[in-house]
């Protein structure tokens, strides 16, 4: 049995695997055979990915199926209907600033930036953002502060010691 | 079988220096404590491990990987006893009668039950590691690439199925999902590169660890993120060390369970979770005290602790033998081993027989650590649980970021990492398994070569493919898993079972 909820995830699922496999399917038919250089037609690049797109398809032409018989396509009238509660809005803005902090860290800073510093200002920025309660005065928040920042610094620099110079590693 | 006694004590006798003991202690440790904290599972552990003893000498990273390993399984039992959290998905059905004995104030007694459970699991399946591993690697020199592209197909039906058990289309999409992902890059046969859209760092493929890391690592990240500070419950520790009499009287549930972890523990893909819940459903089945089951059962809580200690041991069979990983963890034992230059595949036991009986000798070093471990220093490991997630989980990122980027020192690798991190997480959420996805990436290459080499053996004729002795009891097999979850299939097996009964009532 398949709930609604699930229902309309699996159909938007299903429509991306579509594509997706008819992608994988055309792209793997229009590979080179590369028969100029002699090479046995059956062990063309392109056969297994054809073949893994074609079961793709099948596999999300199941969930189609599926997800339209259990009203999966019910999509605006499923949203308006939907009332989220507090705490699955909570959990979603927490996983959108983990990612977000996550995000400006490894493609932003690493590579552009200190490999110690950016660290401590990731460590330092997480624990703020997830510790530090937005209604109160930071004053009151200090020994929040402070251990952040002692915390980010001290893992900061263990972390590079330790791979630098123990693991050999040369760091972004 | 002499020749093995003789190179496992061998084996053995060489790990025992100063250095080799504390790096099993430090490992094992820390391997428990991973376990125990709640979003740090196995399949992390030893990913960000491996990142850490690249530069180590193979015996030695390997023995650390197991180490990790066999500590991560069991350390989830911590939680799942104190928090009614499982550390690792492995522990979910410990924390079934775990988590009741804990309320009734027999937290010692539960710890003490699953280590020596996880022990005695451990030990079976390494007894069993020792003896199977020869007969499935001799068994698997028979094998052509008719054979090497079923074994491929059907790890990811079966991981696919017993993964998603609710829905193995789920299951089947990701393995597929992640058989495609091998192919992106340079193919094996002609050097084609495809799928990389002239990107020259997706011409080189998807490293596995990075895309591993991602998966179990940052995505977990993201979904423990989602949840509030969990509660840590003081629960009083007492008396640890198991009584003989509980340990007796469950014989027959450890000695099966031991067996039914490690067979489920080598099928590719499947894990120790799996093993866990079979284990302790046969436990629940076979008990005279069924009804206790769930509400603090000390037989419960020994049967799942068995199975998924067993399955370690069990997952690193197909490892060593057909070079196919029996769960995620051991994907990533899988993929260290190539990094430090060993080849495990049907040709192991004639190339290295005395690597397989190392890995028996590491396996019973880090079951011996474990045990000591798990039985000492309870009060003040449990503490780490104390620590909120919002201080653990930037470090454990970081670790995550510097693991991934440290393999090859590029960013492309971490950008891998994020990728598959974002994935995993999406994956969760919408009820797909992980872990077919990454037995797929491993398979993907093996499936493409010896598809296609097999073709053009068989001249385009596909009657070999299903002719062959092999090849026919796989397809069976493979065609069992696909029919098994279908209505008409439960209808008939119910009809044809009922008129059994019946036969023999008369």
């Amino acid at each position: 049995m398949v709930d609604a909820k699930m229902a309309r995830k699996d159909f938007i699922a299903s429509i991306v695997l579509i594509a997706f496999s008819l992608t994988i399917i055309i792209m793997s038919y229009t590979m080179p055979r590369l028969e100029r250089r002699g090479i046995d037609p059956f062990s063309a690049p392109g056969v297994v990915p054809g073949m893994i797109g074609l079961v793709l398809l099948c596999l999300a032409l199941i969930l189609f199926v599926r997800s339209v018989r259990y009203g999966g396509y019910r999509i605006t009238k499923g949203t308006t209907d939907t009332v989220q509660t507090q705490n699955q809005k909570g959990a979603a803005v927490r996983v959108m600033l983990t990612l977000f902090v996550s995000l400006v860290y490894a493609i932003g800073f690493l590579g552009r930036l200190n490999y110690s510093v950016s660290t401590a200002l990731f460590i330092f920025a997480f624990i703020c953002l997830f510790e530090i309660q937005p209604g109160r005065s930071l004053w009151n928040q200090r020994k929040i502060i402070l251990f952040a920042l002692v915390q980010a610094v001290v893992a900061s620099l263990l972390i590079t010691v330790v791979f630098q110079n123990l693991f050999l590693v040369d760091l972004p | 079988m002499i020749e093995g006694w003789n190179y496992f004590w061998q084996g053995l006798s060489d790990f025992i220096t100063v250095r080799t003991i504390f790096d099993v202690i430090w490992s094992t440790q820390l391997g428990i404590i991973v376990g125990m904290l709640p979003g740090l599972t196995a399949t992390m552990g030893v990913a960000l491990m491996t990142t850490l003893t690249f530069h180590m000498s193979p015996e030695n990273a390997i023995l650390i990987l197991i180490c990790m390993y066999v500590g991560a399984i069991y350390g989830g039992s911590r939680s799942a006893i104190l928090l009614n959290i499982p550390g690792t998905p492995a522990n979910a059905a410990t924390a079934m009668d775990g988590y009741p004995l804990a309320m009734r104030g027999e937290a010692g007694r539960a710890i003490g039950i699953s280590t020596t459970g996880s022990f005695l699991g451990s030990i079976i399946g390494m007894i069993m590691l020792a003896f199977f591993t020869p007969l499935l690697g001799n068994f698997a020199l028979n094998f052509q690439s008719f054979e090497f592209f079923w074994l491929a197909v059907f790890g990811i039906v079966i991981s696919g199925n017993l993964t998603a058990p609710k829905d193995p289309v789920k299951g089947w999409i990701s393995g597929f999902l992640g058989l495609f992902i091998a192919l992106i890059g340079m193919e094996g046969i002609h050097g084609f590169v495809r799928f990389s859209f002239g990107n020259t760092n997706l011409s080189g493929g998807i490293n596995l660890i990075p895309a591993m890391v991602g998966a179990f690592g940052f995505a977990e990240i993201l979904s423990m993120m989602k949840y509030e500070r969990a509660n840590v419950i003081n629960s009083k520790i007492e008396r640890i060390l198991p009584k003989v009499r509980d340990i007796f009287r469950y014989r027959k549930t450890i000695v099966r369970s031991g067996l039914i972890g490690t067979l489920i523990g080598a099928i590719p893909g499947v894990g120790e979770d799996i093993a866990a819940w079979v284990s302790y459903d046969f436990a629940k089945r076979g008990s005279k005290d069924s009804n206790e089951f769930g509400k603090g059962s000390v037989e419960g809580l020994m049967a799942a602790e068995t199975g998924n200690n067993a399955a370690v041991a069990g997952a690193v069979i197909p490892v060593l033998s057909l070079g196919i990983p029996g769960s995620a963890p051991a994907a990533v034992l899988l993929a260290a081993m190539f990094i430090h230059g060993v080849r495990p595949g049907p040709l192991i036991m004639i190339e290295s027989p005395d690597f397989v009986y190392k890995v028996v000798a590491m396996v019973f070093l880090a079951t011996c650590a474990m045990f000591v471990l798990g039985l000492s220093m309870v009060k003040y490991v449990v503490k780490v649980l104390q620590v909120p997630r919002t201080k653990l989980m930037p470090i454990i990122f970081t670790l995550c970021v510097i693991g991934s980027y440290a393999i090859q020192s590029r960013i492309f690798d971490v950008r891998v990492m994020i990728f598959f991190g974002i994935l995993g997480f999406v994956m969760q959420q919408m009820e797909y398994p992980v872990a077919p996805m990454i037995l797929g990436l491993i398979l993907g290459n093996m499936l493409d070569t010896n598809f296609r080499r097999a073709l053009v053996i068989a001249e385009g004729e596909a009657l070999p493919f299903i002719s062959r002795p092999i090849c026919l009891v796989l397809i069976s097999f493979i065609v069992l898993t696909l029919v098994s979850k279908t209505r008409w299939f439960n209808i008939c097996t119910t009809v044809i079972m009922t008129k059994m009964r019946s036969l023999i009532s008369r």
